[in-house]
């Protein structure tokens, strides 16, 4: 189990995340929600171990940080790494000795070509490749789905019902709500950097309604082409 | 078009600032610094007119990169894509040319301003899909990527030893051994992402400790290649030779240090003066690599546990 509690960072003195409060349990997938700098990604880099905060995270497995797997909305490749290698180096990171690494390749990737010249679906796919070849009890996926194609999507379903199954806890997001909704079993608002409130699968709609109507409003488009 | 060269000068502001020197001291700092490295280049480089030309069109090379010519092309209209691309080549070559010019090469001079402009027309600069194999896959990145990055230049040092073995030449063999080193410690000049240092489950010292045994054991291999032939032709010069490998060792780890004594910033100007202070008075090195360790080890506990 993981318990954020009163979790608070700021930039430069304007905060981005404000007394933020969850629990994650084993075998759940939670879902993370808000608009575009509502505080998602500080929220999972603080979790992840990546960013300094003030509050407190606990995990009763051990050093947190040394078990999550976490995929960044954009993953970056260090150039002139092949795919296998970027493999090897985070299996090596982890102490994880994988003689048969190949046999993993679950997406068909071309891991003998240079990952920083895959596409971004491709890299997403090895960096969630990587991930699961880590061993890791807590996976934090930063928009999962964005940029890969459709049977992709689906492969990566699957994997976060596997994921739930083997007992690990996902926390992801997404702005893509299909996905969010087949695949977690909460879902948490997050509102200028402040949780909203968090709902159980079923009421999603209620999360989906909101959401909608904050987006709506005068985008005032006509005014780039005033002059 | 005029705020994209105000854009790249305050880029360039920024960075060394970045290293923690007043933007305007660093600029009149690098003036000199570049006159005075042309001037030793000069003196001390054979046929430096060529040599001195054809490193300042290397120079414009990035510029041409595709995927940064693609994102010129669809920001700007082509007209002023075009001038924008001249105008770089142009600014970037002009230091040089003027210098030339001061040495008397004139026609060198004009061909290099010339070759600038030419070069503004091709840019298409993207790097082959040809995966160069390496030998250092096992334990990636620095060396992994590093090799793949100077295998000519490595292949090249190999050469040198040969021809220092053939002429019987023990100072040119010592030469292409340092040179070994610089290449090695070059795979070190980029500083880790941030990322790539948090997915180890290790302690900061740990971490230090392998990425060090990584880069002195790969060292090592590509260092016997060069120092197994010094050792059997010249026998009486080992320990000459061995003080060599010690003292390429030594600035290796320096160089391993460096990337996190100040991390994830790259390393101050004081700290990069304190380096190079030691590298040139080797014996420093003893004070100065402990002092590099407790400094990045400090600076890694933000991200390792």
């Amino acid at each position: 189990m993981i318990k954020v509690d009163l979790i608070s960072k700021s930039y430069d003195g304007a905060p981005v995340l404000q007394d933020i409060h969850l629990t994650f349990q084993k075998g759940e997938v939670h879902g993370l929600v808000g608009r575009n700098g509502s505080g998602k990604t500080t929220l999972f880099k603080c979790i992840s171990g990546l960013e300094e905060f003030t509050g407190t995270i606990e995990y009763d497995g051990g050093i947190l940080k040394n078990q999550v797997g976490y995929l960044p909305t954009i993953p970056y490749f260090l150039s002139n790494m092949t795919g296998y290698e970027y493999l090897v180096l985070l299996c090596n990171a982890r102490g994880v000795s994988r003689k048969d690494i190949r046999l993993y390749n679950i997406f068909d990737l071309p891991l003998d070509k240079y990952a920083e010249i895959y596409s971004t679906g491709m890299q997403k796919k090895l960096a969630i490749t990587g991930l699961l070849l880590q061993k890791n009890e807590v996976f934090i996926l930063d928009e999962p789905f964005n940029g890969v194609d459709i049977s992709s999507n689906l492969m990566i379903q699957e994997i976060l019902t596997g994921l739930k199954g083997l007992g690990k806890t996902v926390i992801i997001s997404s702005h893509i709500f299909s996905t969010l909704h087949d695949s977690c079993d909460w879902l948490h608002y997050l509102k200028e950097g402040k949780l909203k409130y968090s709902l159980p699968k079923g009421s999603f709609e209620t999360i989906e309604a909101d959401m909608r109507m904050e987006g709506i409003g005068d985008t005032k488009i006509s005014s780039f082409y005033s002059r | 078009m005029k705020y994209y060269f105000e854009l790249q000068c305050r880029r360039v502001l920024r960075m060394i600032r970045d290293l923690g020197v007043n933007p305007w001291v660093g600029l009149v700092s690098g003036i000199a610094l570049f006159i005075f490295m042309s001037f030793l280049f000069f003196k001390k480089i054979p046929y430096p007119q060529y040599i001195y030309p054809s490193l300042a069109l290397l120079y414009l090379v990035p510029l041409g990169n595709n995927s940064r010519n693609e994102f010129l092309k669809i920001t700007f209209l082509e007209k002023h894509y075009f001038m924008i691309r001249l105008l770089e080549n142009v600014i970037c070559v002009f230091p040089f040319c003027i210098f030339l010019f001061i040495q008397k090469q004139y026609l060198i001079s004009f061909l290099t301003g010339a070759a600038a402009i030419l070069l503004s027309f091709f840019n298409k600069v993207s790097r082959p899909d040809f995966v160069v194999p390496s030998p250092f896959s096992a334990r990636p990145y620095e060396f992994t990527t590093g090799f793949r990055r100077s295998y000519i230049l490595l292949l090249a040092i190999f050469i040198l030893t040969a021809i220092a073995v053939y002429y019987r030449n023990f100072n040119l063999g010592i030469f292409a051994l340092l040179m070994l080193f610089l290449i090695c410690c070059s795979f070190y000049s980029v500083n880790d992402p941030i990322f790539y240092v948090w997915i180890h489950a290790q302690s900061p010292e740990k971490f230090l400790q392998n990425k060090i045994k990584t880069g002195l054991l790969y060292s090592l291999w590509l260092s016997l290649i060069v120092a197994i032939p010094l050792f059997i032709t010249w026998p009486v010069m080992g320990f000459w030779t061995s003080v060599v490998l010690l003292i390429g060792f030594l600035y290796l780890i320096v160089v391993i240090l460096s990337v996190f004594v100040n991390y994830p910033a790259p390393s101050t100007l004081s700290q990069k003066i304190q380096m190079i202070v030691s590298m040139l008075c080797p014996p420093l090195l003893l004070f100065v690599i402990p002092n590099l360790y407790y400094q990045a080890l400090r600076r890694l506990n933000v991200y390792l546990k």
